[in-house]
């Protein structure tokens, strides 16, 4: 056995990975050299205990209903149909009652905007670059279900869109879109949700970050920045109710 | 579509280009039930509890049906009901946690069967072993449990937790080493060692 029992070889050979003759040389070191046949002994019954330790079995399913034709009485027979009529009900009643609740929200957590910018921050670039109107506002539509584009502004640079599935949390609600610009030499990122979703976002315990907030139609809109004040979310706007001004992005 | 660095050493999974493709509800149950067992492994991995594993992935199952319109058929199945199993689970570790219970060590959940049927001189070297697995990251363990119980190729690990290939055979070969290395000096003189000097 190795110093530290971390003998390469042995995972290979267990994990089925060398070639006929690799194998067969392996087979024959081991006989000659204890300590690698106990490293392999060893892994061998690590692999077999976690085999019991882990065993799977199918979830269990529903126990099987008493057939009624073993209820001799008549009483308790209707008494069992008139259970069996019960307790459909009130599973279709669940069922019903669960369908028409508003889904649960499965809160992993927020995750507060200072560390969202932070981890973005060393490599400043969209999953999605996004530079036509038609799209941009496709994508939000698609997302958020409500329209939203950038009107021309200088200085403003959009890159593109990335999302929060790589960020194990809640931002704002469960549909966060990010938006990455560039403002001058300052990134810039403007989160958007649903309005429905908005919450109050956790304040940048450093203060080197601000946050603004800004509402458009049914989008709630936060420009998270170094800058003093915001540049980006001034310039999103709603096209069916109008550009701002200019011509767009 | 521009890649970018993952926060862990997941893989962005990207949908083709053109317009998502969506999963008729009627071949959820079928899909899903294809990936449960390395479902499981995830979940089993995280909370380190075979029974409630089973739970998280009902549950799992409940929450990916919900969100179904959000994915994307052209992509894998198993890697996004794998990252819903992943989230349920960690909120359930988390809830264990908060109401003041404390994570298993090892695996939980028939225990005192499965220590009933070891012989006493291995019981203290499985104890260990439990423990040594409650050690590895979520990650590591699922890769090292889908291999050695589930018997998965690399490819089919790699693509339930979306990571590269490679990735997955570096968590299964370094998680054996890791347990190998804590287990050395218990496994001196138990009769499955061939009693080497070291």
């Amino acid at each position: 056995m190795t110093a530290k029992g971390t003998n390469p070889r042995v995972d290979q050979y267990v994990d089925g990975l060398l070639q006929a003759g690799a194998r067969e040389q392996f087979e024959r070191d081991a006989a000659a050299d204890p300590a690698l046949a106990d490293e392999l002994a060893m892994q061998q019954w690590i692999d077999q205990e976690l085999r019991g330790m882990y065993a799977y079995e199918p979830a269990q399913a529903a126990p099987a209903p008493i057939p009624l034709v073993q209820v001799r009485s008549r009483f308790w027979k209707a008494a069992a149909i008139a259970a069996t009529l019960l307790i459909a009900v009130a599973g279709i009643w669940l069922v019903v009652v669960q369908q028409t609740k508003p889904a649960p929200v499965h809160n992993f957590g927020f995750i507060p905007p200072d560390q969202v910018y932070a981890k973005l921050e060393a490599d400043w670039k969209p999953e999605e670059v996004c530079t036509e109107d038609d799209k941009f506002q496709a994508a939000v539509e698609k997302r958020l279900g409500s329209p939203l584009l950038l009107a021309s502004t200088p200085n403003v640079t959009a890159l593109g869109w990335t999302y929060t599935g790589r960020f194990r949390g809640t931002i704002i609600g469960d549909r966060t879109m990010i938006l990455l610009t560039n403002v001058g030499d300052a990134k810039v990122m403007v989160l958007m949700d649903r309005a429905s979703s908005d919450r109050k976002l956790e304040p940048d315990p450093t203060g080197r970050l601000s946050a603004f907030r800004r509402k458009v139609g049914d989008l709630v809109l936060y420009e998270v920045t170094p800058l003093k004040a915001p540049t980006v979310i001034d310039h999103l706007y709603d096209p069916r109710q109008g550009k701002p001004g200019g011509p767009g992005r | 579509m521009t890649g970018v660095d993952p926060p862990d050493d997941r893989v962005v999974v990207q949908s083709p280009p053109g317009p998502a493709t969506r999963m008729n509800p009627d071949s959820f149950g079928a899909a899903f039930a294809a990936s449960s067992r390395a479902l499981w492994c995830i979940a089993v991995a995280i909370v380190k509890d075979r029974t409630m594993a089973h739970d998280i992935v009902q549950e799992a199952a409940v929450v990916a049906l919900r969100k179904l319109d959000e994915f994307d058929a052209r992509t894998s199945f198993a890697a996004w009901a794998g990252q819903i199993v992943r989230f349920v689970a960690m909120n359930e570790r988390r809830r264990r946690i908060r109401a003041g219970g404390h994570e298993a060590a090892g695996v939980s959940g028939e225990a005192a069967g499965v220590a009933a049927a070891i012989p006493s001189t291995d019981l203290e070297l499985h104890g260990k072993l439990a423990a040594a697995v409650g050690t590895l990251d979520d990650t590591a363990r699922a890769c090292l449990l889908m291999r050695t119980v589930m018997d998965m190729s690399y490819k089919d690990i790699a693509a339930t937790l979306a990571i590269p290939e490679g990735t997955a055979m570096s968590h299964v070969h370094r998680s054996r080493q890791s347990l190998r290395t804590m287990l050395a000096p218990a496994w001196e003189g138990t009769p499955g060692s061939k009693g080497v000097a070291r």
